[in-house]
Formats: structure tokens, C-alpha cells, sequence
């Protein structure tokens, strides 16, 4: 347990829990490159079959892949994703607090002092100040919080008074700063702790490591594989469950030290795992989630038949009443599942015609619960040298995915068409639970449209961060991303670059009612590269004007970019659906635009 | 797979293999014992500043550089050994322990390494 006092947290450099998880990194790469030489220089080279063949060779080349594979595996799950994320995720914090304490001493300096124990730490007027008190030498702040006016200090009795007032004003403050104080120690201690746990649980389950070369090597190794295999299982369960310490960036780390056939091996028993796991490269997300997704309607249309002829027969046999419940239970299981299969068999359908272009489809992830979620991508963003991630809005579901996919293939056709010589992918992210309606519905009573809230924004923000990460990690090289997003989801694409720094270059928001912060320069990708705009007519003015989602990002005070949109469509909600339909004879002004920021051709823009 | 029958070697291409082994062996020691180092230096600043994260880190950094690290680079000596004693026997090698590698393998080639091994060795 942390026994960390306010002095220590005070005076200790944690900058040096950031060097030291420097070191770890820097030693992490040189130990793959060392690994690496045993399958370059000695499997491939040295000991190629050309040199040496025998059952031996066999052995001897299978126990080097062996060792290069375990240590990969272990630097990856030890000393990456425990030791060295644990050291920089504690510095974050510790220096965080630090920041706050130095504030907090900044404030209390001369006036109060620290006290106590590090589980108990408290804030105590200072001598000096109940001195000054006496003299009545404070500050109007103080005054004011004791309701003391210098008319009081006329008399004496009025002096002694208000010296009694100041006092209990002080100590009042002194309790406050108590609070804080213990605040910030309860963070750091809970950091402290948190880190500790993490780095002792490196010691709870160790892994077994290939059997030396000797006489009882062929009785061990297959124990060793079999241990090998089901140590993967269990880190992939772990990263899955969202337990795990390692980012999407460590989820794709991990994936490349795996041999061929452990990833084979992780694909074929756990694809429920693989499919939505952010770091995993596209080109094995889509045919597990493909798969996964056929099965799924197999599955549902063979349980919706078997439920409604069990409702049938209940029905015609009278039991539908002598047991209600089952029947009731039956029927709310084919809602469901119907719902379910609707869901499905839409994003099955939609994917089974194609972009239209020519390009690929890549389904990277999806839930066919409620209203649906999925992530398609136009092109492959692995190897594209452009990516736009493009965030719908408002009413967006899996019901209606086909024309969300047809957006995506829209943006893409464009960037192909202004950067012939590139290749830009579009991804469809439809990863969160988009607001169902933007007006107030009269049933009952008058609802409230989910889209006048920050709630369903702000809860995707961890999902689309880590899915942007994931792409960078799995990119072939540099990559280059746009974040865009269309009415709400401009709101969700504000939420996610306002909370994280996120793997991605620029973004675009077209429609938007605002990002949630008030200037450009809040979001992580800097105000430069922020790009605005909206049509004149667009229904959404009238959300801009309130002010609920922040500032209107197409105002010159909130320091981003922006650029023109053709209202095309009668009336606000048209134009508000119409940014990329046809604009007639003329060409989509905003299309143009959008084409040349996703490919990198903004200099004429500016 | 090779066959039961077949047997080819280039032995010189196989020490050539044992060499690259054993410098993996020692550059991975010679790099882990820098960490370990490091490590310590922190962990212990860490404790003395009453932290728990400072016994957890050393905790830590022993399991990763005594069991994992030093487990991983003694395969790849063993693997060296093996493979040497291979090169110089040219048959194939069923049964291996570090005296064979002492006894068998061309220990000119290996200067030093027989010797600097063999009292840890418990089959020495």
C-alpha cells in the first residue's frame, strides 16, 4: 500500500519513471532485433535446409523460431504492456498530482501549513497568519469570506469581533484545503497502488518457456506448445475484456510477434475476439467479422423458426395461456432476435452489393444489438496512403447502413478521382449508439431528442480513439487520417479530439451543431488543422444558435478553417442530408473540398 | 520435414550459426544487465520516497531479467551448444548435456566458453 506522504510526492522527479520506461522501450526494440537475428541470420541463413538437413536441422530450426517467438511474446505481454505502459501511465499521473500539490502550495503559502500522516494529511491555519489575524493584517478575500467590512474594524469591540470572524473564516478555508489536499494524495496513492499491483501481477502466472535441447526435448515440447497456445488464448481474452493494460498500439505489437500459425490458431478458436479488436490489421478483422456475421444470420433464422413454431403450437394447444410466462419469455426472445436479424441481414446485404466502385469492402466490426454498430471501410485502410474516418449522425442505425456505406464510397470516389495516383480509403464509423431523433416525438408526452444531448458524443469517445489508434498501429508505414464527421457525429469526432490525442492528421466536420469546446485549438489535432462548414439553409443553424454542442465551428472566433458547402435540397432538413448528393449540372463544392483536404491538397485552400 | 535417413551438414556454416547464437547470448545479457541496473536506481529512489510501485518495480524487473530474460538467453547458449557439438560430431544428436559440449565441441573455435559455464551447470 502506498505510503507516499505530501513531501514526498512534492520532492521525488518522477520524470525519471518517464526515462526509465524510455529505456525499457529502447530495450524492448533491441531485443526483438536480437530475436529477429535467430530467424534471420541462423533459421534462414546459417542453418538454411541447404546447409544442413537431418531430423536434427529439423529440430534445431523449429527450437530457434521457438525461442524468437517466446521472448517476442514475452517482451510484448512483460515488458511492454506491464512494466514499461505501467511506468508511463504512473508518471502521467504522479506528475499530474504533483502539479496539482505545487498549485495547491502555491495557494496556501504563508497563510497555511501542511500537517499529518500520508494516509491523513491536513491543512492548518499557519502561526503567521493567526498572528496577522491578531493584527488584523489580511486579505480583503478573507474579509469578505468572514463578512468582515473595515467599518467593523473602527471600535474595539468591533475589532475583537471580526478577529473571532477571521479565525473562523480561516479555519474554515484551512478545512477546505484539507479536502483538497487529500484529494490529490488519494489520486496519487491510488496511482501508486494501481501500478504496484500491476507490476507485482507480472510474477502471478508466468508462462512456460521452450524445453532445452536434449534427450527429453521431444517429450517436452509438445507440453510447451500446448502451454504456448493457450497462453495466447488467455492474453487475447484479456485484451478483449477491455482488462488489459496494452492500447491498440500493443494489441498490434502483439499480433505481429505471432507466428502464422498462432494467429491461425487465435482466428480459428476466438474470432469473436479478433474481429472487433482494435490493432488487428483490416485484411484479418474482415473475413473473421464476415464470417462471424454469416453465422449469425444462420443462427437466428434457424432460432426464429424454431420459437415461432413453438408460439404456433402453444397457441393451437392452449398452453399460450396455461403457461403465459413461457410464452410471453418466447415472444420477447423473437423481438429480439428479430430485431437482431434485421440488423444482420441489412449489413449482410449491404456488404454483399459492394462499393459500386470497385473497391473493397472491409467489415472491421459490428453489433447487431438494438439499433446496430458497424465499421465498414472503402478500400483498405492498411495500405491506403489517405484514410478518412467518416462519423454519421443522427438516425444513423444498421437498418439504413446501406446508404451510410454508399457516403463512405462517395468520399472515397471523390478522393480517387482528385488524387488518381493515390490510394485513399474511407472508413464508416458507425461504432457508437448515434441519437435516434433530432425533433421532440409526441406519444405519451413530449420527448426529449437524444441529439439535443452530449451523452451518446461523449460516450464514444474511448471506442473511436482506440479504433483510430488501431488503424495507425496496423498501417503499413506512415499514415495519413482525416477524422470527418456529418451533423452529431461532428459532435462525437469534437468529444473524442477535445479528451485524447488522437492518431489522426486533420479533421472535417460538415453540418456540424458544434464540437464541444469552444475554439479549434482545444482539439488535439491542432486549430490549423481543423475544417468547417455548413450550407446556408441547413436545419442545424437552429441547434448552432443555442450553443449546446460549443462554439459554431464555421465562426472566424473559433480559429479553424473553413470552406464552402452548396445548399443542395428544398428546405433546412434536405440541405442537412444533402452535402454529398449530386448538386445537379454543377459540381459539389464541398465534395471538391473535402477530396482535396482528405488527399493532402490544402495549400490552395487556406 | 527431413527424413530419417537424411543427413547433410555444412559444418562450417553451422559454427558460422553457433557464433551468431552466442553473440545473441551475450549482447541480450549484456543489455539486460543495463536495465536491470537502471531499474534498480529507480526503484530504489521510488521506495525511498514511499512508494509503493518502487518494491513492485524491482519485484518486477527481477522476474523479467532473472527468469524470463536470462531463462531466454540460456536456451539460446543451450541451442549454440547443441548445434556446436553437432558441427563437430556431424551425426545426429539425441542425447545432450553441457559435458558433452565441453568434451565434444571445438572449444578453439569457442574460447573460454566451456570453462565459464561449467561450474554453473548442474549436469557439468
Amino acid at each position: 500500500m502506498s505510503e507516499m506522504h505530501w513531501k514526498d510526492l512534492k520532492q521525488t522527479d518522477f520524470g525519471m519513471l518517464k526515462s526509465l520506461a524510455d529505456q525499457w522501450d529502447a530495450y524492448i526494440n533491441d531485443m526483438v532485433a536480437q530475436a529477429e537475428i535467430l530467424t534471420a541470420d541462423v533459421v534462414k541463413k546459417h542453418l538454411s535446409a541447404e546447409n544442413y538437413e537431418s531430423e536434427t536441422a529439423d529440430d534445431v530450426r523449429h527450437q530457434a523460431d521457438l525461442l524468437a517467438d517466446s521472448i517476442q511474446d514475452d517482451l510484448h505481454e512483460y515488458a511492454m504492456v506491464k512494466i514499461r505502459a505501467t511506468l508511463e501511465d504512473t508518471h502521467v499521473e504522479l506528475v499530474e498530482c504533483q502539479a496539482q500539490l505545487m498549485d495547491l502550495i502555491e495557494v496556501v503559502t504563508g497563510e497555511y501549513r501542511f500537517e499529518g500522516s500520508s494516509q491523513e494529511p491536513y491543512v492548518v491555519v499557519s502561526n503567521g497568519h493567526y498572528e496577522r489575524i491578531a493584527e488584523l493584517d489580511v486579505s480583503a478575500a478573507l474579509m469578505e469570506r468572514a463578512g468582515v467590512k473595515e467599518s467593523d474594524l473602527v471600535t474595539d469591540f468591533g475589532a475583537n469581533e471580526s478577529r473571532g470572524r477571521l479565525i473562523e473564516a480561516a479555519e474554515a478555508v484551512a478545512g477546505e484545503l484539507t479536502e483538497v489536499l487529500k484529494a490529490i494524495m488519494t489520486r496519487a496513492h491510488h496511482a501508486d497502488d494501481e501500478a504496484a499491483a500491476i507490476l507485482r501481477s507480472i510474477v502471478d502466472t508466468p508462462a512456460e518457456q521452450p524445453p532445452p535441447l536434449g534427450a527429453t526435448y521431444d517429450d517436452l515440447i509438445d507440453d510447451y506448445e500446448t502451454a504456448n497456445a493457450e497462453r495466447n488464448v488467455a492474453f487475447l481474452q484479456e485484451l478483449a475484456s477491455g482488462e488489459s493494460e496494452a492500447t491498440a498500439t500493443g494489441v498490434n505489437d502483439w499480433w505481429d510477434s505471432l507466428s502464422d500459425e498462432e494467429q491461425a490458431a487465435l482466428i480459428d478458436s476466438n474470432p469473436e475476439l479478433i474481429g472487433g479488436l482494435d490493432g488487428i490489421p483490416a485484411d484479418v478483422r474482415s473475413p473473421v467479422n464476415y464470417d462471424l456475421l454469416t453465422t449469425e444470420v444462420e443462427e437466428n433464422g434457424a432460432r426464429i423458426e424454431e420459437i415461432q413454431a413453438q408460439l404456433d403450437q402453444m397457441l393451437a394447444d392452449g398452453s399460450s395461456s396455461s403457461q403465459a410466462e413461457e410464452y410471453r419469455d418466447l415472444q420477447m426472445e423473437l423481438g429480439e432476435l428479430q430485431e437482431r436479424q434485421a440488423n444482420a441481414t441489412s449489413l449482410q446485404e449491404a456488404l454483399d452489393a459492394g462499393s459500386g466502385s470497385g473497391e473493397d469492402l472491409f467489415l472491421l466490426d459490428f453489433d447487431t444489438a438494438a439499433d446496430g454498430q458497424a465499421a465498414v471501410s472503402v478500400g483498405n485502410p492498411d495500405d491506403a496512403d489517405h484514410t478518412a474516418v467518416y462519423v454519421p449522425g443522427t438516425t444513423s442505425d444498421l437498418e439504413g447502413v446501406s446508404g451510410l456505406i454508399s457516403d463512405a464510397a462517395i468520399l472515397q470516389a471523390d478522393a480517387a478521382t482528385w488524387a488518381p495516383d493515390d490510394k485513399t480509403a474511407v472508413v464508416m464509423w458507425l461504432d457508437y449508439d448515434a441519437p435516434d431523433n433530432a425533433m421532440p416525438i409526441k406519444q405519451e408526452g413530449p420527448l426529449y431528442p437524444e441529439a439535443y444531448t452530449t451523452e451518446q458524443a461523449l460516450d464514444s469517445r474511448s471506442g473511436l480513439n482506440s479504433f483510430l489508434e488501431g488503424m495507425e498501429a496496423s498501417h503499413d508505414g506512415e499514415s495519413h487520417t482525416t477524422l470527418m464527421g456529418h451533423s452529431y457525429g461532428t459532435v462525437a469526432t469534437g468529444a473524442t479530439a477535445a479528451e485524447y490525442q488522437i492518431a489522426a492528421d486533420q479533421i472535417i466536420d460538415f453540418a456540424s451543431p458544434g464540437l464541444l469546446v469552444d475554439t479549434a485549438d482545444e482539439l488535439s489535432v491542432g486549430g490549423d488543422n481543423v475544417w468547417s462548414t455548413r450550407a446556408d439553409g441547413d436545419v442545424i443553424n437552429l441547434a448552432v444558435t443555442t450553443g449546446a454542442m460549443g462554439a459554431d465551428p464555421t465562426a472566424t472566433e473559433f480559429g479553424g478553417n473553413t470552406f464552402d458547402a452548396d445548399a443542395i435540397g428544398d428546405g433546412g432538413s434536405a440541405i442537412h442530408g444533402g452535402y454529398l448528393s449530386a448538386n445537379g449540372n454543377d459540381p459539389n463544392t464541398a465534395r471538391e473540398t473535402m477530396a482535396l483536404i482528405i488527399t493532402g491538397q490544402t495549400a490552395g485552400l487556406r | 520435414m527431413s527424413g530419417a535417413d537424411v543427413f547433410t551438414m555444412e559444418p562450417e556454416k553451422v559454427h558460422e550459426a553457433v557464433e551468431v547464437l552466442f553473440g545473441v547470448e551475450a549482447e541480450a545479457d549484456r543489455m539486460t544487465d543495463g536495465l536491470r541496473t537502471e531499474t534498480e536506481s529507480v526503484a530504489t529512489a521510488l521506495a525511498n520516497a514511499q512508494c509503493a510501485i518502487g518494491d513492485a518495480l524491482m519485484t518486477a524487473s527481477d522476474f523479467w531479467c532473472v527468469q524470463r530474460a536470462l531463462g531466454f538467453t540460456s536456451l539460446v547458449g543451450n541451442l549454440g551448444e547443441y548445434l556446436a557439438v553437432c558441427a563437430e560430431q556431424a551425426v545426429e544428436i539425441d542425447d545432450f548435456n553441457a559435458h558433452d559440449f565441453a568434451t565434444l565441441a571445438d572449444l578453439d573455435r569457442y574460447p573460454g566458453r566451456a570453462a565459464e559455464n561449467a561450474s554453473a551447470r548442474p549436469d557439468w
